[in-house]
This record gives structure tokens, sequence and C-alpha cells, in this order.
């Protein structure tokens, strides 16, 4: 879709000991890098144990 | 620190207190940044704030505490709007990693959707062919209806006391599933292949 106004994204993670969270935050920084989206902000919602 | 990795300085928030055992503070400390990270509704309250009126897509990945307490923030010096009155107005889309399997529900008792449209990724998970399935909300919340996925009809996730969610179609419905079109293989080489890029700031060094 040429010409699409980027994405704005908010993206709320659980990161902590897995690793598909870091890679949904790759694949947002990649779609940026292609103009797709602009990443906002990023929340890590996981509580402290 | 993914940022860091991209070129990128992203707001982080996270969810207050930190412990000493907690894992943000271990990343803070191990990546040392200016300031600790503020709580997650303030952070993410201010760059709603801060955007046009329903321009802004809101991923969640994991469980909706986050959400919620920012449903409840009340209005504050960053925003006259209270954290629901912000989400209605700046939100244009929840994509939520929902599930439409009940075995694994992800949505906590007591936890309420925010405004907007949800699509609940009930396509991701394992059968993606990976382990991992949280590149999937990005990238259907990125990318939209494409040759891997499309959106089912209206309808509407109802969410019982145990966390387990249903599905309805409902004419009107603001809520739609996320559909799969293609092999689960297909949508995981292409997640791969975004993952496989290196970042543009790293070719800009070369």
């Amino acid at each position: 879709m040429a010409g699409a106004a980027p994405v704005r994204l908010v993206i709320k993670t659980d990161i902590v000991e897995d690793v598909d969270d870091v890679a949904a935050l790759a694949v947002a920084h990649v779609l940026a890098d292609r103009g797709r989206a602009t990443l906002e902000t990023v929340g890590v919602g996981t509580p402290s144990r | 620190m993914v940022g860091a990795k991209y070129g990128r300085q992203v707001p982080v928030g996270a969810r207050l207190p930190l412990t000493d055992q907690d894992h943000a503070r271990e990343l803070c400390e191990r990546f040392p940044v200016e300031e600790p990270p503020p709580d997650q509704p303030l952070c993410t309250a201010r760059p709603l704030a801060a955007a046009p009126s329903g321009l802004v897509v809101l991923v969640s990945l994991g469980s909706f505490h986050d959400l919620a307490a920012l449903l409840d923030s009340p209005a504050d010096r960053w925003s006259p709007l209270a954290g629901a009155d912000l989400v209605r107005h700046r939100v244009r889309e929840t994509v939520v990693d929902g599930r439409a399997d009940p075995v694994r529900p992800r949505v906590q008792p007591g936890a309420r959707r925010p405004g907007g449209r949800s699509r609940p990724t009930g396509a991701c998970g394992r059968g993606v062919g990976r382990s991992s399935c949280d590149p999937v909300p990005v990238h259907v919340a990125v990318l939209g209806e494409s040759e891997h996925d499309g959106y089912s009809e209206p309808g509407k996730v109802d969410v019982d006391t145990t966390g387990r969610s249903t599905w309805h179609q409902v004419p009107g419905g603001r809520h739609r599933l996320v559909l799969r079109w293609t092999a689960d293989d297909a949508v995981a080489a292409a997640i791969n292949a975004l993952l496989a890029q290196l970042p543009r700031a790293s070719q800009l060094d070369r």
C-alpha cells in the first residue's frame, strides 16, 4: 500500500523470560524502517515478583 | 535495548513498583538509562495525548492489567482526558493476542477491554510454525489484511470471570477475529524474513 501513512503503534509487552516480545518489537522496528509504522511507546506490563 | 539496536529512542514504561528482583530493574541496570522508567499508564498516556485523534493502534501482548490501569488512570498534566476518554478519542484499533483457544486464555479476570475495535488474533500461536507468537499481532496491526491474514465478520468477544474468552458473530459488532489465509509456515517465513533484516541504522553505518 504505497503512500499509506505509517501506523502509529503503542505496544504493551509482557517481556520477562521469553524472546517473543523482543521479536515483536524487532518486527515493529523493521516495519518502521520501511516507513510502515512509527513506534510511539513501549510498555512492560509484567509485574515485579 | 531493542530500540537502540534499531537506532531509535522509544519511551519505555514499566509496571511500578519495581523490586530488587524485577527484570525491568535489571535491564535498567545492565543497560543504563538516564532516568528510571515511568509508570506504564503514564508512559502510554503521554504519546496518546500528543497523538492526533483516532490514529493510534494499540497492540497488547500478554495480560491486560496494564490496559486496565490505563483506562482507570485520571486526567493529569499531560492530558485533560482521563484514561478511558483518552483511549476512546485517540485509539483507532486495538489488536490483542486474544486467541481462540479457550484452553490457554490470555485475558485476566476482571480485566477490561479498551474502546476501539478489538481484533483478537485467534489464529496465532504455536501453530504458526514457531514457538513465538507475539510478533504476529504486530505484523497484523501494521499490515492489516494481507496475503496471510484477513478479518472475520463483525462480532463480539465475551470474557467470563475465569478469563475464558468466547467469540460471537454479531452484526455491527466492534470486534473481529483475525483469520489465516495461508499456511502457518508461510506466516512464520514472512516474520522470519523481517527478523533477519538488518536494522536500517546499521546499514547506514556501513
